[in-house]
């Protein structure tokens, strides 16, 4: 598949010109339709899922020239997809994740306002460092110092926005144009968490005491992104504490299993790895925030979600109980997982401790989810549920509701 | 034996069938042609089936896993199951000319014949679920009934607009409903975890199980605990000290309710399973202590109660004390026979035999008096004593069916009454000559002169002195007749024991007769008396030694109070402070707190990032 | 396929339910009610008959696994008959309600099959994670009935409902996860309670969750306010048989991973206190859903002292508990709905002299109030084997049976105390209460608490259950 979409950046690039004729639209439908294609074929659910959000965000808005960036992203994180599940060099990997960052920064400030830019170059500075952390560290771990896989770490944290390197997303997600927002929850956090978990499947793991750190900086920050967000009062903020919040969940769980190590252990009877499951909890924590929170974004027509929104969406109210995690959408799955990595160590106090931990976020979280389900729910009339919500919503539920077939299907 | 579960159960049929008329006179008649059959069918078992004091005859299984079975025990039952019925019977045909035209027929038929059913449960049970269940209905029906006026009219209540202390001193029907069910409850509380005691200690319920010789061991190692446990009940069911005050309250009732359940059956339950249960006990170890407990109990209740009847100002009080009273005797009659007869059996029951009597007799002159005192009420329209007087005049039959009554009552020979009291204080007497302590004998001897005073004094005030009234004529005959009758029972009864069992001649007589000689004086000769010196004492009296402070003030202040302190210091403080208030008011401070650390400049930002590198870094070292 | 169909059945009406009631909710309350025939008719098949239906393989993790003893019969059964009364009382208030609010009942009845359908299935499903998920559906769809018809700031109440119902479930199923990973996929009670090993983390997580669902004493603050504020056809079914799930999960599942059973005796404790507890802050309550919500409060004590005191009488009670008081609490429920309806009030000190009023509610009522206080009931038949359970508990230690009878003094007081307020005393109104079916709903639960304890019901039931419970009990 990397040479097909090699060809598909080559093709991209090329046909870059065309955006002066038509909207950009239309090049990211095409784009769109190509990656469906390719994820079939090479039978990467994930890469449909994906293709089929940029296909319906493409339906929905006048892109512009930004319609070129739109494919850009698309692309970047079908790439990074397939190389984790299919195993190729983490170079790809790396490309895809400078690619989407590329693409999402000029996504951030499509509308040109002052905001708009703010937020993006915030995105820009951020998750440049983490790149340059990551690349650094990759260089380094590869060539046998284990100091290489703290700059991954630390890298990471910047990329994902882990608390205290997380203000960038408050304001990303607020100031820039909710499109972009959109593109940036779907296609950047993901590629950024399937690079992390091909760069660490090929590393084999981390030092224990780096994971240990990983895992209370996690920790901490589910918290503080949680408490922080109850007070939040625009729909963009909340969102982007929601967002950290997520990115905290699927830290935890990686971070466990580096500083505890990996160990048998069974799923529903099934014997798996303890790194499986983390890798599992990792996938639906971007596949949860990604789908939901590009329904919640990409409906909103202002020009930053620093707002309250203008109009009413009903599917969307499903998207944000996904984020909730209310069974059996989506967003339960993850959190489901999580505990049940837990519960795997057989240390009960920490067992003890983490379960409450998680139960207690979950917790903290739920009156702010309320509030943006009601922001979303009692704008005024009429409706403006698009594709993209419809979409969204749906894979929200459906996937959520078919996890236990897919799971079984899986192990 | 189903001619016994049909005396016991026809009461509540018919009930239940007067619940499908609204006509008052279709539930009246129904109620009571039930209640005529159970007494036909009550007697014709006790003339027929032969007592038997050792099985528990069982009609059918009902709950195996707790031994629970419908078992009818066939000792002391039989007299007492007749003679419940026919009071049941004579009272019915009464309420249906004294209840006519009531505001609620169906709340009172209906549990009239409820409560039938339940006493007569009570009385023929030989399984101690069984009779729990009866006992539970009986004092349902009591609350029931003593509510019935629900709609707390003055002339439904007892006592006058008066507060003592800041408490009120007057009870509406709903106020003493509540007061009875609460009592009642507290004893019934303790009863429950007798049986259950029993059950799982013993392994049986059954009275004839617990006799039987298998369980004898696991018996007498019961201890008196449960026992004490179990008298509870009885204590509270029959208004023993102190849980007497609720049988006075009781009287907001109608008259014929106030017959029924609290002068000749209902309270009756208790000293009767007292009596049943007596041979049981006896073999528990340590059970001489239960014993005494029910004789001083039943002795202090006698005296305290008699002397409240003596300044009580109301007819229908004067009847509730004297009621408590009879029912201390009949306890303490049972205590006495359980420390006499405590390793001989023979001797226990014979003197438990003469416990039961005073249940008979003064079952049937307390229901007349009752039933004619009612008759009184109904026809002046008041219910103070002295309000009216010189009845003598107006209500001529229902006069001399009061004087026998009352001559029983107090125990003036010939009448049942003093025969039954002298046979059981007999026992009293002799217990306490066997115990050594002398003072009982003086306590007696107290309590026999103070009652024939009382008595008189109801009759003088009512009957022969007072304000003679313009417009009252004598009761309707379906009313008069079965307390006449009744009160001439009291004679035939009273002549048929002499003969058949024994006629008491003892010291005690004296006592009653200085009392009857006193009471005369005072009340039939000359018109009452009072005296200023005296009065502290009889206002103490009069107040019912202000124990209904304590119930009606004290306690349920004091419930109250820790149930607001409670409340606002855990409930509201505590619980919903801390969940609903605090923890979101805490979490709302450090939520924006931390939200304004992201303040928007880039700078900062990177100091943020900064720091935290720097913090991981010292992670990193630490661990 | 019998038992899976019962328990969706009432869930696929709902959607028939939905559509008619955007017409008339009388045709939804009859369509929510009809549902629930099948499940009463097996639960009572189960509970008279004394027989043991069971599906599915348990074979490995078998999702299909249910199984109805006499034990979860019961729940079932009562879950059952509370919801066709409930679900026939209902359309005169919802129309009561969707006049207030602005807008159609339909809601309320699409989810009220879930919810029903939802708790029976969790009764009687085998497989622990399907108990789970039947749980969830059921809070998730009375969340929703809360949300659109609830009273006061309902969505506060929403929010506080949510939260602390989704503490105690995933609590719940944190240890249910724990089991799974030893290997036991299913309830134990349900399966003999063969092959659990004690597991002190699991029992107290479960523990925990089923406590907060019960609303026990320190965990019980969200039960008043969400059981009077909500829409109170709902109250009459959150109250009565949605917060007994923590008891019977605490029973079929938590007291087989007891690791001491030392432990027992703290519980045995705690539960008396949550018993004197409610009963003393039910006595002060003005508002009469507020009084019922922490009389529930007390009885949920009661239930949980059947299960602490681990043993076959105590079991028998517990589920003799959760109907005496499903039935009883229901009936309370439904008046206080009544009261809403016709009186327009809620407050105690407003009624007064209602007996008059409608002497057939008053005697029910007063029916429903005897159900709590044990008084010649079915109540009295849990009361009664209750005592006997705390008997074999504790035997001779004499002291403990005073805090007891404290227990039961308590609940006589605000059960008696609450009836003279509210029906006794000088009547305040002339009119008279409608008779609707509202009425004839109360009535008709009030007259099967009578029904049932009389024999052949009450012995057929109470020995069923003691034979069942005697069999697999987690005391053997």
């Amino acid at each position: 598949m990397i040479v097909e979409i090699l060809y598909l950046v080559i093709a991209l690039s090329l046909t870059a010109p065309l955006v002066w004729r038509l909207d950009g639209r239309y090049i990211s439908l095409a784009t769109s339709i190509v990656l469906m294609a390719l994820s079939v074929y090479y039978k990467l659910p994930v890469g449909v899922l994906l293709s089929v959000l940029a296909l319906s965000l493409s339906l929905d808005w006048r892109w512009g020239p930004f319609g070129v960036a739109l494919s850009f992203s698309a692309v970047a994180a079908v790439l990074a997809t397939y190389v984790y599940y299919a195993g190729q060099s983490i170079v790809y990997s790396l490309l895809a994740l400078a690619l989407v960052t590329a693409a999402v920064y000029g996504l951030l400030a499509m509308d040109r306002r002052r905001e708009n830019v703010e937020g993006a170059v915030k995105y820009l500075v951020f998750s440049g460092i983490g790149k340059v952390l990551i690349v650094a560290g990759y260089v380094i771990a590869v060539s046998g110092w284990w100091q290489g896989a703290y700059l991954l770490v630390l890298g990471f944290l910047f990329e994902l926005g882990i608390v205290p390197f997380h203000a960038w997303v408050v304001d990303a997600y607020a100031l820039g144009t909710p499109r972009g927002v959109a593109a940036l929850t779907a296609f950047s956090k993901l590629t950024a968490l399937y690079v992390l978990l091909a760069v660490f499947r090929q590393l084999g793991g981390v030092p224990s005491h780096i994971g240990a750190v990983a895992l209370i900086v996690a920790l901490a920050s589910m918290l503080v992104a949680n408490v922080a967000g109850l007070t939040a009062k625009t729909l963009g903020r909340v969102m982007a504490y929601s967002s950290v919040a997520h990115m905290s969940y699927a830290l935890t769980a990686v971070a466990l299993v580096w500083w505890l190590g990996d160990r048998p252990t069974s799923l529903f009877g099934v014997p798996v790895r303890a790194s499986d499951v983390a890798a599992l909890t990792v996938v639906l924590e971007a596949l949860t925030s990604s789908i939901a929170k590009s329904g919640v974004f990409g409906y909103l027509p202002t020009s930053l979600s620093d707002v309250l929104p203008p109009r009413r969406s009903v599917l969307n109210v499903a998207n944000v109980f996904s984020l909730l995690g209310l069974p059996p959408l989506l967003g339960f799955w993850p959190k489901l997982f999580l505990v049940l990595l837990v519960l795997s160590y057989p240390a009960t106090w920490l067992s003890v401790f983490l379960v409450s931990w998680i139960v207690l976020n979950s917790a903290t979280a739920t009156p702010y989810y309320l509030r943006a389900i009601r922001m979303v729910a009692e704008a005024p009339s009429p409706v403006a549920d698009n594709v993209t919500s419809a979409y969204t919503a749906l894979a929200s539920v459906a996937v959520g509701l078919l996890m236990p077939l897919i799971v079984y299907i899986l192990a | 034996m189903e001619v016994i579960l049909f005396a016991i159960f026809t009461p509540l049929i018919a009930s239940l069938v007067s619940l499908f008329s609204p006509s008052e006179k279709f539930k009246a008649w129904a109620v009571t042609v039930g209640t005529f059959i159970s007494a036909l069918l009550a007697t014709y078992t006790y003339l027929t089936v032969k007592p038997d004091p050792s099985s528990s005859v069982k009609v059918y299984d009902w709950i195996n896993a707790i031994g629970a079975k419908i078992e009818l025990q066939i000792n002391w039952s039989l007299p007492m199951g007749a003679l419940v019925a026919w009071l049941v019977a004579a009272i019915s045909l009464y309420s249906v000319k004294y209840m006519e035209g009531d505001y609620r027929p169906g709340w009172y038929w209906f549990f009239f014949g409820f409560f039938a059913t339940s006493m007569l449960i009570v009385v023929y049970a030989g399984n101690l679920w069984f009779l729990l269940v009866g006992w539970e209905g009986v004092g349902l029906a009591s609350w029931a009934l003593i509510g019935h006026w629900y709609r707390d009219e003055y002339d439904k209540w007892v006592g006058k607009e008066e507060k003592v202390a800041g408490v009120p001193y007057w009870w509406t029907p709903s106020k003493a409903g509540l007061r009875a069910i609460l009592t009642v409850r507290f004893g019934d509380a303790f009863f429950l975890v007798a049986i259950a005691l029993f059950y799982v200690l013993t392994g049986t319920v059954s009275l004839s199980g617990l006799k039987s010789s298998s369980d004898l061991d696991a018996l007498k190692q019961l201890g008196v605990v449960p026992l004490l446990f179990f008298a509870l009940g009885p204590f509270t069911k029959s208004a023993q000290f102190p849980f007497h005050e609720w049988l006075l309250t009781a009287m907001t009732g109608p008259t014929s309710v106030s017959a029924l359940i609290h002068a000749a059956t209902m309270v009756k339950a208790g000293v009767y399973v007292l009596i049943v249960t007596a041979p049981i006990f006896a073999v528990v170890k340590g059970s001489e202590l239960y014993f005494m407990v029910v004789m001083w109990v039943g002795v202090t209740t006698a005296l305290l109660a008699t002397i409240i009847a003596l300044t009580s100002m109301e007819f229908k009080l004067v009847l509730a004390g004297s009621t408590a009273a009879n029912l201390g005797i009949i306890a303490a009659a049972t205590g006495a026979a359980g420390v006499l007869g405590l390793h001989e059996t023979q001797l226990l029951n014979a003197l438990l035999f003469f416990a039961f009597l005073h249940i008979v007799g003064h079952a049937v002159s307390k229901a007349s008096l009752f039933m004619g005192f009612g008759a009184v009420i109904h026809e002046t329209g008041t219910r103070f004593l002295g309000e009216v007087g010189k009845l003598w005049r107006h209500m001529r039959i229902t006069a001399v069916a009061m004087v026998l009554s009352m001559l029983s009552l107090v125990g003036i020979p010939p009448f049942v009454g003093y025969i039954t009291k002298d046979l059981a204080l007999e026992n009293v007497f002799e217990a306490g000559h066997v115990l050594g302590v002398e003072a009982l004998a003086a306590l007696l001897y107290i309590l026999l002169f103070l009652t024939p005073i009382y008595g008189l004094r109801l009759i003088g005030l009512t009957f022969f002195h007072g304000k003679e009234p313009e417009e009252v004529h004598e009761a309707p005959v379906l009313m008069w007749l079965p307390y006449t009758a009744l009160a001439f029972a009291t004679i035939v009864l009273g002549a048929y024991f002499a003969v058949s069992i024994k006629f008491p001649l003892t010291e005690a007589l004296v006592a009653v007769l200085l009392g009857f000689l006193t009471g005369f004086v005072l009340y039939i000769a000359l018109p009452g008396f009072r005296s200023e010196t005296l009065r502290p004492l009889w206002e103490f009296a009069y107040r019912r030694f202000y124990l209904p402070i304590l119930y009606d003030g004290v306690f349920p202040w004091l419930y109250t109070w820790f149930a607001k302190f409670i409340f606002v210091v855990f409930d509201k403080g505590l619980f919903d402070g801390l969940y609903h208030n605090v923890l979101p008011g805490l979490f709302g401070i450090a939520s924006n707190w931390l939200r304004r650390l992201v303040a928007g400049a880039l700078n900062i930002y990177l100091l943020y990032a900064i720091v935290g590198i720097l913090i991981t870094l010292l992670l990193l070292v630490v661990l | 396929m019998m038992i899976l169909i019962s328990v969706l059945f009432p869930m696929i009406l709902s959607f028939a339910a939905y559509a008619a009631a955007k017409r008339s909710a009388y045709m939804a309350g009859y369509i929510s009610a009809a549902a629930l025939l099948p499940l009463l008719a097996l639960s009572a098949y189960v509970v008279f008959g004394g027989v043991d239906l069971s599906e599915g393989t348990f074979q490995g993790f078998d999702v299909l696994a249910f199984r109805i003893m006499p034990f979860n019969g019961v729940f079932i059964f009562t879950v059952a008959l509370v919801g066709l009364f409930v679900a026939l009382f209902s359309p005169p208030y919802m129309e009561h309600r969707s006049h207030e609010l602005g807008r159609d009942s339909a809601v309320f009845y699409l989810t009220y099959g879930f919810f029903v359908g939802g708790l029976a299935g969790a009764f009687a499903a085998a497989n622990l994670v399907v108990v789970y998920v039947f749980i969830e559906v059921a809070l998730i769809a009375s969340l929703f009935q809360i949300l659109y018809y609830g009273y006061g700031d309902r969505v506060r109440i929403t929010v506080m409902y949510l939260v602390w119902s989704h503490v105690g479930a995933f609590l719940v199923l944190a240890g249910f996860l724990l089991l799974y990973l030893k290997g036991v996929y299913y309830v134990p009670l349900l399966i003999g309670g063969r092959g659990t090993g004690p597991d002190a983390l699991a029992f107290v997580l479960i523990l925990i969750g089923s406590l907060i669902k019960m609303a026990t004493l320190g965990v019980h603050m969200w039960l008043p306010y969400v059981h009077a504020e909500a829409p109170t056809p709902l109250s009459a079914l959150l109250s009565p048989v949605l917060v007994g799930i923590g008891g019977y999960l605490i029973a079929s599942v938590a007291m087989y991973v007891l690791p001491n059973s030392e432990w027992t005796q703290w519980l045995v404790y705690y539960a008396v206190a949550t018993a004197i507890y409610g009963g003393l802050m039910a006595f002060l309550q003005r508002d009469i859903k507020r009084l019922f919500a922490y009389s529930t409060v007390s009885q949920m004590g009661y239930l949980l002292l059947g299960v602490a005191l681990a043993n076959v009488y105590g079991y028998t009670a517990a589920a003799l508990f959760y109907l005496s008081h499903g039935l009883g609490k229901a009936v309370l429920f439904m008046t206080a709905g009544y009261f809403i309806m016709y009186l327009g009030t809620r407050d105690v000190e407003k009624m007064g002299g209602l007996y008059g009023w409608r002497p057939e509610l008053a005697g029910a009522a007063i029916v429903g109030f005897l159900n709590l206080a044990g008084i010649l009931s079915i109540g009295m038949i849990s009361e009664i084997t209750l005592t006997v359970g705390y008997a074999q508990y504790f035997q001779t230690d004499y002291a403990f049976y005073i805090p007891y009878a404290l227990v039961l003094l308590v609940t006589g007081i605000y059960a008696f105390n609450t009836i003279r307020v509210v029906f006794f005393g000088p009547p305040k109104r002339e009119d008279r209460g409608p008779v609707d079916i509202a009425l004839a709903s109360i009535v008709a639960v009030a007259f099967i608490s009578l029904l049932l304890f009389i024999p052949p019901f009450s012995n057929t039931i109470t020995d069923n259950i003691y034979k069942a419970v005697g069999a697999v009990g987690p005391w053997r």
